[in-house]
């Protein structure tokens, strides 16, 4: 099922930041994990991708390094600082606030809060 | 058209994007690299390599679009902050100046016009630093080195040329940056970096000194002192950061072997009597006995607020020569409010830019603006320590865009520009990556023999 991109453009941020929480990544594996991980549902474009995240490394939420693939290739990896963890928990937060109110508007019921 | 001219075509519109020539290299690998793994993936999927490749670029969306986005991130930031205390420095360094020599009786246009064209000078310069590429002086760091040793001695054999050796304590400011330019290239190097960092101090020391000692009013020993504590200090730094790799205990035990060495050689040759008759004129012991006097007077008796009329103008007419003790002028005829409010402003300068400097992320932007700020603090503190009475015997020297000295004030405009420099694209530089062993002149690999001409 195809989803509305303006729902996705909103956490992208987000989820990069928590593709890379465990393991430092080059753009075209995150493109390719997060495809794996949400069931081919979330199919992140490059031109989206490669400016957010040269934007979160000016803004010192993550550490670029370049590795040798082979002979010729020189890859860019991708790896969380600790500010960028700060920003995810942040992000991850206003995230369950959001859900969450937006089921209880739609389902009705109480607001959970977030533990 | 055939493939990969195809990717450098889409390549190249996205870089026109990005204003920042030196991001293009970084964005066209990593882009190229998304566009032939996605052009692979394809070609996996059998599709022919030609049409994989046109997928793969449309797939990446328009270049357009995409190097807008990145030109962002790009943008170079010229840190005004210090621009305008910079230029609230030099104007309140050139009314001083005009004040100082107007009470004195000093009627010398020479002076106003020489002041205002050495501004005029340092304002280009500072400019042409400022778009200059400072990552030069990690790359051509020797060269640079060696221009300004063999520059040092082209003056000093040119005397013929009226005043020429003046210039020499000017080049001294320029120095300490070249040196942290050494520093950077010998990092990684260990034990032996160090050392290397210590020889290629003690060669300008050693020829600066044997050109004092024949005589020259030009350059003092202090300053040669000024230049080298300097450097020293830059070098810790460099041995605490752990930039040489090394412990540090040990590192800092060779930078203090290293002075007690010098120190002692140096009193070891002043004590030879030709030298010891010398001593005097190359400190200027002698004219500086009487300034003491006269500033503990005035410090003794300045009030908070307001002129102290005891000593005289006249009196510190014949001690201030030129603007060599504007400071402790400013305590004699404002009060002691005048001097905290120099304090306040140089000190907050100072740490500002030093707080920048610390948050650079390459080594060689960190080397670089940390020695320009080690420059102006050893300048300031000698300034100030000597206006208020101590060190007695050594020569206040020149003030950081205050005091008169034209030559002094157009080279620490050029430190100016290049200190904005690394602040404007420090955060974009990468160091070089570490020599490894491997990089050797000839190497063999692959049955190919293999010369290496870079570096």
């Amino acid at each position: 099922m195809k989803i509305d991109k303006s729902l996705l453009s909103g956490s992208t941020t987000m989820l990069i930041l928590k593709l890379i929480e465990k393991k430092d990544m080059y753009g075209y594996q995150m493109i390719d994990e997060l495809s794996k991980q949400s069931n081919n549902i979330f199919e992140l474009k490059a031109g989206t991708l490669y400016p957010l995240l040269h934007n979160l490394e000016k803004r010192q939420m993550v550490h670029s390094y370049e590795v040798k693939a082979d002979s010729s290739k020189v890859r860019k990896y991708y790896s969380i600082t600790k500010k960028g963890r700060g920003l995810l928990k942040e992000k991850h937060n206003e995230w369950s606030k959001y859900t969450n109110t937006v089921k209880k508007i739609l389902e009705g019921g109480t607001i959970c809060e977030p533990a | 058209m055939n493939q990969p001219d195809k990717i450098k075509a889409y390549l190249d519109k996205v870089c026109e994007q990005v204003r920042f020539r030196k991001a293009h290299n970084s964005i066209r690998n990593e882009l190229n690299n998304h566009i032939i793994d996605q052009r692979d993936e394809y070609i996996q999927n059998d599709i022919d390599e030609e049409k994989a490749t046109s997928k793969a670029i449309k797939q990446m969306g328009d270049p357009i679009n995409i190097g807008t986005e990145l030109d962002i991130s790009y943008r170079p930031k010229i840190q005004w902050s210090i621009i305008i205390i910079t230029s609230l420095i030099i104007i309140f360094g050139f009314i001083l100046r005009y004040i100082v020599t107007k009470d004195i009786g000093y009627t010398h246009n020479f002076e106003l016009r020489n002041s205002i064209i050495s501004i005029i000078l340092g304002i280009g310069l500072m400019t042409l630093m400022l778009y200059i590429d400072f990552t030069a002086i990690g790359k051509y760091s020797k060269a640079i080195y060696i221009i300004l040793v063999l520059l040092t001695i082209f003056i000093h054999f040119s005397k013929f040329i009226f005043r020429i050796w003046m210039y020499i304590p000017a080049l001294m400011i320029l120095f300490p940056v070249i040196f942290s330019g050494i520093i950077y290239t010998l990092r990684n190097k260990g034990y032996a970096g160090i050392i290397i960092s210590v020889i290629s101090l003690v060669i300008p020391i050693i020829y600066l000194l044997i050109i004092t000692l024949k005589g020259y009013s030009g350059i003092l020993i202090a300053e040669i002192a000024f230049m080298s504590l300097s450097c020293f200090i830059i070098l810790t730094t460099a041995v605490l950061n752990k930039w040489f790799n090394k412990k540090r205990y040990i590192g800092l035990l060779i930078i203090c072997i290293s002075i007690l060495l010098i120190t002692a050689a140096a009193t070891l040759l002043f004590k030879h009597p030709y030298l010891t008759r010398k001593i005097p004129y190359m400190f200027d012991f002698v004219p500086h006995k009487s300034i003491n006097s006269v500033i503990k007077i005035i410090i003794y008796r300045a009030k908070l607020i307001g002129t102290n009329s005891f000593p005289s103008i006249q009196e510190m007419y014949n001690h201030l020569y030129k603007t060599d003790y504007m400071v402790i002028y400013l305590i004699s005829k404002y009060g002691w409010i005048a001097f905290i409010i120099y304090i306040t402003i140089f000190t907050g300068f100072l740490i500002y830019a030093f707080r920048l400097s610390i948050k650079q992320k390459s080594v060689l932007a960190k080397l670089i603006s940390q020695s320009i700020l080690i420059t102006y603090t050893v300048q300031i503190i000698r300034y100030t320590a000597t206006n208020l009475g101590f060190p007695s015997f050594i020569k206040p020297g020149n003030l950081l865009f205050i005091s008169y000295g034209n030559t002094a004030f157009v080279v620490n405009m050029i430190l100016m520009g290049l200190l904005l420099s690394v602040f404007r694209t420090g955060e974009f530089t990468r160091d070089d990556k570490k020599l490894s062993t491997k990089n050797k002149f000839i190497q063999l690999s692959d049955d190919k023999i293999i010369i290496n001409l870079r570096r």
